[in-house]
């Protein structure tokens, strides 16, 4: 979730039309704890539970960004648990890409391949900044909306009702559902990096492993210090990653 | 040799300036051999119009303000575009040591049609063993999208940086001493899945059981400046990652490079022009 609702809700309506059996079962939604962007998230949760037979969750980040490596970190292991989860039961699992901050985009890709997310999608609307300048209007009746209770949810929802729809729901005409490409990881070959990782952070490093830890070192997962293999702190993230 | 950059650029040339003067100048360690080359991705609206044609004709958009260190240069920028005043400052700021190229996108939106020029020049790089950063904050999502998945594809490249500006910082194009209260550069993972194009290809070819000269051949007709040793190293990590394997004296698919083919050819279908 970014601080505007339509990318998501638009990408909402899009996927429910293309989905097997046309329905949607779960919507997960990472917000930070940013109020604009939980009261954005809950208003799309508000939405589409009356409006389709779905569930959404809303998976709130401790910071009020996602700017800092500790930020990112912990958006990569929130998601990363949210896609392992139902792939491990097999749940066909839909990324978006659509709001938020480049890093989060970046994230969602990469989590998306390495966990075997189904398809991934950016939706791009016509007439965004007509959307944003109008959610900027009715934001300002439907402040702490998250925290209303349901009741005060329902009425504030009634009384804007074709202003929400507006911004929630942009003409199919004005959105275009953009398929972002996945690059697989194979289970044995995700297992193989792991247990590098692994042996590296137990200092139990297997020399047929020389050429694979020089690509890790490569891309910043691995440093050497006196001959000696140590996890970066981006290693050791995508270790805990790939541990759940 | 020293570390090439891909960036893609939008309308602030900060976010290519300001994250390579840091990692020049305050985290060179971590990037041996400093920066060799800048290449640019940028849609080629942007070589249109000059800042003052972008200010003039944009009135609704606020006046944006550009700061070198704490100095006001937006003047001395207004008669280039946007490309070329990253181009400018990062020749004057930032030690590189062969040159900053600008590659203009045809496409900021489809997807397809970036990748074909994404991909030659990871190509290009990857031929080359050299080591490749890239940073996607730059311009549109279907830009970022387009580089990241060529940076996945070439992922023994290197790494993949990010830089976030606090707000008000966004104004920087070379960020003051104090750099580290206006922003935050951080390294995303990417996952290594050694999935050159070229393995692809080969991957593709041995779908049919063929003899090792036989891939051989075909690894020496698509790749005509590489090697015979490196295309000989190529096959050897296709077997040691176990993406094929000999039976006698043929070389067939093993069942992870049939599982990968079939996401490949997902995906083929998704960009039909190849």
């Amino acid at each position: 979730m970014g601080l505007q609702p339509s990318p998501i809700s638009a990408l909402i309506d899009c996927l429910a039309s293309i989905v097997p059996r046309g329905k949607l079962d779960f919507v997960e939604l990472i917000a930070t704890s940013s109020e604009r962007c939980l009261d954005s998230a809950y208003l799309i949760k508000f939405d589409v539970e009356g409006r389709l037979d779905a569930r959404v969750n809303v998976h709130v980040l401790s910071g009020e960004d996602v700017k800092s490596f500790e930020d990112v970190a912990e958006f990569l292991k929130v998601s990363g648990r949210i896609i392992r989860y139902y792939v491990e039961r097999g749940v066909d699992v839909y990324v978006s890409v659509s709001g938020g901050r480049k890093d989060s985009v970046s994230s969602l890709i990469f989590l998306g391949s390495l966990f075997g997310a189904k398809r991934a999608f950016h939706i791009i609307t016509e007439g965004i900044s007509y959307l944003n300048e109008l959610w900027f209007q009715v934001y300002q009746h439907l402040k702490g909306f998250h925290r209303f209770p349901q009741e005060e949810k329902q009425q504030k929802y009634n009384a804007y009702k074709d202003l929400i729809n507006e911004v929630l729901h942009p003409s199919k005409e004005a959105v275009n559902l953009v398929e972002v490409p996945l690059l697989p990881v194979t289970n044995s070959f995700r297992k193989n990096i792991h247990n590098v990782l692994k042996g590296i952070s137990s200092g139990e490093v297997s020399t047929k492993s020389e050429e694979i830890i020089s690509v890790l070192r490569k891309m910043g997962y691995v440093e050497f210090k006196e001959k000696t293999a140590f996890l970066t702190r981006l290693g050791k993230l995508l270790l805990d990653l790939l541990e759940g | 040799m020293g570390t090439f950059h891909f960036v893609t650029l939008g309308y602030s040339p900060g976010v290519v300036t300001c994250p390579l003067y840091i990692l020049s100048k305050y985290m060179a360690k971590e990037m041996p051999g400093g920066v060799q080359k800048v290449l640019i991705f940028t849609p080629s609206e942007l070589r249109e119009k000059t800042l003052g044609e972008f200010i003039k004709e944009s009135k609704s958009i606020k006046k944006p303000t550009f700061f070198i260190k704490n100095n006001d240069v937006t003047k001395r920028y207004l008669h280039l575009s946007i490309p070329e005043i990253a181009e400018r400052v990062l020749s004057e700021y930032v030690d590189v040591k062969e040159d900053i190229e600008i590659i203009y996108l045809p496409d900021k939106v489809n997807v397809s049609r970036m990748l074909p020029i994404f991909a030659e020049h990871f190509a290009e790089h990857w031929k080359h063993r050299n080591n490749v950063w890239v940073n996607p904050a730059g311009g549109t999502v279907p830009m970022s999208i387009a580089i990241m998945f060529m940076a996945q594809l070439y992922a023994a490249a290197g790494k993949i940086y990010y830089t976030y500006a606090h707000p008000g910082s966004e104004r920087y194009l070379i960020p003051p001493d104090n750099w580290k209260e206006h922003f935050e550069l951080t390294m995303l993972p990417i996952f290594p899945t050694f999935l050159h194009r070229a393995y692809i290809l080969t991957l593709q070819h041995v779908r049919k059981a063929r003899s090792k000269e036989e891939i051989l051949s075909f690894l020496r007709a698509n790749n005509e400046e590489v090697d015979d040793n490196r295309l000989r190293w190529m096959l050897l990590r296709l077997e040691s990652y176990g993406y094929i394997e000999k039976t006698q004296r043929k070389v067939v698919l093993s069942s992870r490079g049939q599982e990968v083919l079939k996401v490949i050819d997902k995906i083929a279908k998704l960009f039909p022009r190849g």
